[in-house]
């Protein structure tokens, strides 16, 4: 009899960390490993296993894990990842494909190229820009623009005393969306 | 208030009243319910007698009739769907990416004036009339409190004063006396270094004009410290060691105690 799925499709698709690390000598240390879920991103995404720990229970479920950390092609140090090391989601990368990973790691030139630049002030909102520029009396306020600059966000460079001038619409990623648009 | 449909549910306070009718024809009305609880209402026919207490509220048959009650928020799915899951929408990349970067836009944007009023809430907080009023009332108090302060310190340094000049005449009587009890001791020190003096030179050392004397008289008196002891605790001094030349009588016993 085939097999029937119910319920909600799985996202994951590998083994759990523990599995692969368990056949490995030293539980895998030096190895790297990909996550599943990372792979949707065009730049690489691995861990190389520092050193775990198994706390070999019953069902292989959790343990100690550190590693480090390569996300998007940055190199993010070391890292525990004992809390997702249970996700059935991770693969073991082949001795031989390892050097595919290790070499599209980005190093730091090629990160300061990356960085894009984000203009300083924005445009106020039509109205508000009106009830400013009478309060203020000056007739063209402007915003200075804030940005998260979270840890994963440091491609973001904000060029000092730039400003924004452009609609919404223009550099449109999609420019088939706005086509039968009226002005 | 009676208008289009069958059933016309009226509110009143603490129960629901539906109110089923006959057709298009709006005098005639087939039954009445009213909810007492979430779980229970009853049942009115048309000439106001009680037809029936009903338990499950999905629907009511009447005529042959279905009357829909809405399913309550908290009632699972039907078993017949259990297994009717939805596919996740698939957008274009295209389109995906501009979704994120107008949504990016907005939140910058957002952020952005949320921030500028946040900071020029701050400025009115500096600047504002109340927050005037706030600095002047804090700056009298202010000085109020300092002056109260200097009239304390100026009470305490007083008292400290006094206590100062009373801690001085102790401190000197203190050092006069300790002054005094030293030099007796002093004094004490000196003869009794007196006495030891001349109890040591009356003691019959060797002088250095007696010394050669001396020097022929150890000499000619060699002694040797060297003794044996047997189990017995008998002591053979000297080289005389040989228990068979001495009688028992004549040896040295340790003493025990």
């Amino acid at each position: 009899m085939p097999y029937v799925y119910i319920g909600k499709r799985n996202f994951y698709f590998g083994k759990r960390l523990w599995e692969i690390v368990g056949n490995l000598k030293n539980f895998g240390e030096g190895r790297l490993l990909v996550r599943s879920k990372f792979e949707r991103y065009p730049e690489v995404s691995y861990v190389k296993i520092i050193r775990a720990e198994p706390l070999m229970d019953e069902e292989n479920l959790f343990g100690r894990v550190l590693v480090e950390k390569v996300f998007r092609g940055r190199h993010y140090g070391e890292y525990d990842l004992s809390k997702t090391a249970y996700k059935n989601d991770f693969k073991l990368v082949p001795r031989d494909e390892e050097e595919f990973y290790l070499s599209r790691t980005m190093k730091a030139e090629e990160l300061e190229k990356l960085k894009k630049s984000l203009p300083e002030f924005i445009q106020f909102p039509p109205l508000l820009k009106e009830m400013i520029s009478k309060q203020e009396n000056n007739p063209n306020p402007l915003l200075k623009a804030v940005y998260n600059l979270g840890p994963n966000n440091s491609t973001v460079f904000i060029q000092p005393g730039a400003v924004c001038n452009k609609t919404k619409i223009e550099n449109s990623k999609a420019p088939h969306l706005y086509e039968n648009l009226r002005p | 208030m009676f208008e289009n449909g069958h059933t016309q549910r009226i509110d009143v306070p603490r129960c629901h009243v539906n109110i089923a009718f006959n057709g298009s024809d709006k005098t005639r009305i087939i039954y009445m319910t009213v909810a007492i609880s979430s779980k229970h209402f009853i049942m009115f026919g048309s000439s106001g007698s009680r037809v029936l207490n009903v338990i499950n509220i999905s629907y009511i048959q009447s005529r042959s009739k279905r009357v829909w009650v809405r399913k309550p928020l908290g009632s699972p799915m039907a078993k017949s769907k259990i297994f009717r899951i939805t596919p996740k929408p698939v957008l274009p990349e295209d389109e995906k990416a501009e979704i994120k970067r107008l949504f990016d836009n907005y939140k910058n944007s957002m952020k952005s004036i949320r921030h500028y009023f946040f900071e020029q809430s701050l400025k009115q907080a500096e600047s504002g009339e109340v927050a005037q009023m706030k600095h002047r009332l804090e700056d009298q108090e202010h000085e109020r409190l300092m002056e109260e302060n200097r009239l304390e310190n100026e009470k305490t340094a007083m008292l400290r004063e006094e206590r100062l000049k009373i801690q001085a005449e102790k401190t000197q009587q203190n050092v006069l006396a300790s002054l005094i009890k030293k030099e007796g001791e002093a004094k004490l020190h000196e003869i009794q270094i007196e006495d030891f003096l001349t109890k040591q030179m009356s003691t019959p050392f060797i002088q250095a004009e007696n010394i050669e004397k001396a020097i022929e008289d150890a000499l000619a008196n060699p002694v040797n410290f060297n003794f044996a002891l047997d189990l017995n605790g008998y002591v053979y001094r000297g080289k005389d060691t040989s228990i068979d030349t001495i009688p028992e009588e004549k040896r040295e016993r340790l003493n025990s105690n």
